[in-house]
């Protein structure tokens, strides 16, 4: 009795601690979404009333388009880049027995731990030294460079863990059939990587979309969503940055949940025949 | 070195998009019975209670991850500040209201980089929870070990290694942590990251900039293979 009760105790302890864990994660970002929706020019309480204008003004507001669409920009190619130069390293490391192989995972994997703010210190260093000796200034370009440097060891090691479970004979009975070499990419490879590569993408691209430390050292004059909202933080804050937020959120969550939903219906109606 | 690059590695990019690999989902369903049977008694991951809620809690903590850092931080401002709703659900349960150290202050700061944190630590031990055979866990119970009991021999133990390689990873990473301090530390707790920062661009002293950034890489790269030794010391000794 006095072990069932313990049991019983336990049991309950770890519900309430997941139900801790999640609500401490949750508690800013549902304090932003409630706030969006606040009347009046502070983000105080009590509130005055409820409110849809700031979705508005969100939508008229041309600094926020112009740092919405700087994020895009920045986030899309980024992702685009980093998710190919990470496929191809995924490959190098898993398929390749060459020498010096462990010096390259650690050399993949180091920036990882390495600390993004001293990241964007760096090349911007790196930059203005180029800067001055091939005249161009810090912009978008540069942003996209150091996102790029960033998000490869990312892609790499999802695409990695991918390749990894690979059965490379399935290349192999392709060259035999006689496909080129660039057809067993198309054909093969490709096609059963794409789901890591897949989760590759989306991944650099949040990272890439909500990243602050690289943007705000690296961008120039250009703003970025994240280094808008940082900026209008100081200056008595007003709903507007909630409403970006809650938009940035919903956007968010569809990238994550969405593709998840469409794998389990695909896993359904794939594995639904073999059942009957 | 290694192994720490392979917790590091499989423990927290594996497992986080363990939710997105459709290997997992097939073997899922068998694992679901076997693990709900089971009841695994870890205190260190809370997601053991049924498979289909694991992966809810998983989506859950990804998105919380991956979310901008910037917005999170900014929520707490106003969830903190004075006015703000912490004080009004306080006030309307009939509590006093929060110290002024709360916001603004080094605790503040501290509270921003848990939360940042927090998921790097969750997601590294989870995947060594996640890795123990169950089964031990089964013969602890069938020979009369309490819930308690069979997580502090066994449990515990076992994941080990994956609580080191959390902590350290957590530590690596708070070192050049900028933005909570910065933010929810009302500029009043300087970290290294900032000062950094500052005496490249404010004071643009490169050469001592350049001291700085080299002392808290070795900081960095001398924590992590001390951590790695002592790991690989504790598997030698093991066997």
């Amino acid at each position: 009795m006095n072990r069932k009760l313990s049991a019983y105790v336990i049991e309950i302890g770890l519900i309430a601690s997941v139900i801790g864990t999640i609500l401490f994660f949750y508690i800013p970002i549902l304090t932003l979404i409630v706030f969006s929706f606040k009347e009046g020019r502070y983000l105080t309480l009590p509130f005055e009333g409820w409110t849809l204008s700031w979705y508005k003004e969100l939508f008229t507001s041309t600094d926020v388009r112009d740092a919405t669409l700087n994020s895009l920009m920045i986030a899309s190619v980024a992702t685009v880049v980093s998710t190919t130069v990470g496929l191809g390293a995924a490959q190098c490391i898993v398929r390749f027995k060459m020498k010096g192989q462990p010096v390259f995972r650690a050399i993949v994997l180091v920036p990882l731990v390495f600390p993004q703010l001293l990241l964007g210190v760096v090349l911007l260093l790196w930059f203005s030294v180029l800067g001055n000796l091939f005249d161009f200034s810090t912009g978008l370009l540069t942003a996209i460079v150091g996102h790029c440097v960033f998000l490869v060891p990312f892609t790499t090691i999802i695409i990695g863990v991918s390749a990894a479970s690979f059965d490379p004979s399935y290349e192999q009975a392709a060259q035999d059939c006689g496909a080129t070499t660039w057809e067993v990419y198309r054909e093969v490879t490709i096609p059963i990587l794409w789901p890591g590569i897949f989760s590759a993408a989306i991944f650099a691209f949040l990272l890439s979309w909500g990243n602050f430390y690289l943007t705000y050292s690296l961008s120039g004059t250009a703003r970025s969503l994240p280094t808008f909202v940082f900026a209008g933080m100081g200056q008595g804050a007003s709903p507007l940055f909630p409403a970006i937020a809650t938009v940035t959120f919903v956007l968010g969550l569809l990238l994550i949940v969405l593709p998840d939903w469409m794998r389990r219906r695909a896993i359904k109606r794939t594995s639904a025949p073999v059942k009957d | 070195m290694g192994l720490v690059a392979d917790n590091v590695e499989r423990g927290f990019f594996h497992r986080i998009f363990l939710a997105h690999d459709p290997v997992d989902h097939h073997d899922g369903a068998d694992l679901r019975g076997f693990v709900s049977a089971d009841r695994v008694s870890c205190g260190v991951w809370h997601g053991d209670a049924v498979q289909t809620g694991q992966d809810h809690i998983k989506i859950l903590l990804v998105f919380a991850f991956l979310t901008d850092s910037v917005l999170k931080i900014f929520g707490w401002v106003v969830f903190l500040d004075q006015t703000g709703p912490a004080n009004f659900i306080l006030a309307w349960l009939g509590l006093p209201a929060l110290p002024d150290w709360v916001i603004y202050s080094r605790f503040a700061a501290m509270l921003g980089m848990v939360y940042s944190l927090l998921p790097f630590a969750i997601f590294t031990i989870f995947l060594s929870v996640d890795m123990i055979d169950r089964t031990l866990l089964r013969a602890a119970y069938d020979c009369g070990a309490s819930k308690w009991r069979a997580f502090w021999e066994i449990t515990l133990p076992l994941c080990r290694n994956g609580l080191i390689a959390g902590a350290l990873l957590v530590f690596v990473l708070s070192l050049g942590a900028f933005l909570e301090p910065r933010v929810m530390g009302g500029g009043n707790s300087q970290m290294a990251a900032e000062l950094i920062r500052q005496t490249f661009e404010t004071r643009i002293n490169w050469p001592l900039g350049s001291a700085l950034t080299l002392v808290l890489l070795s900081v960095t790269v001398i924590s992590i293979l001390l951590v790695s030794r002592i790991m690989d010391l504790s598997r030698g000794s093991s066997k």
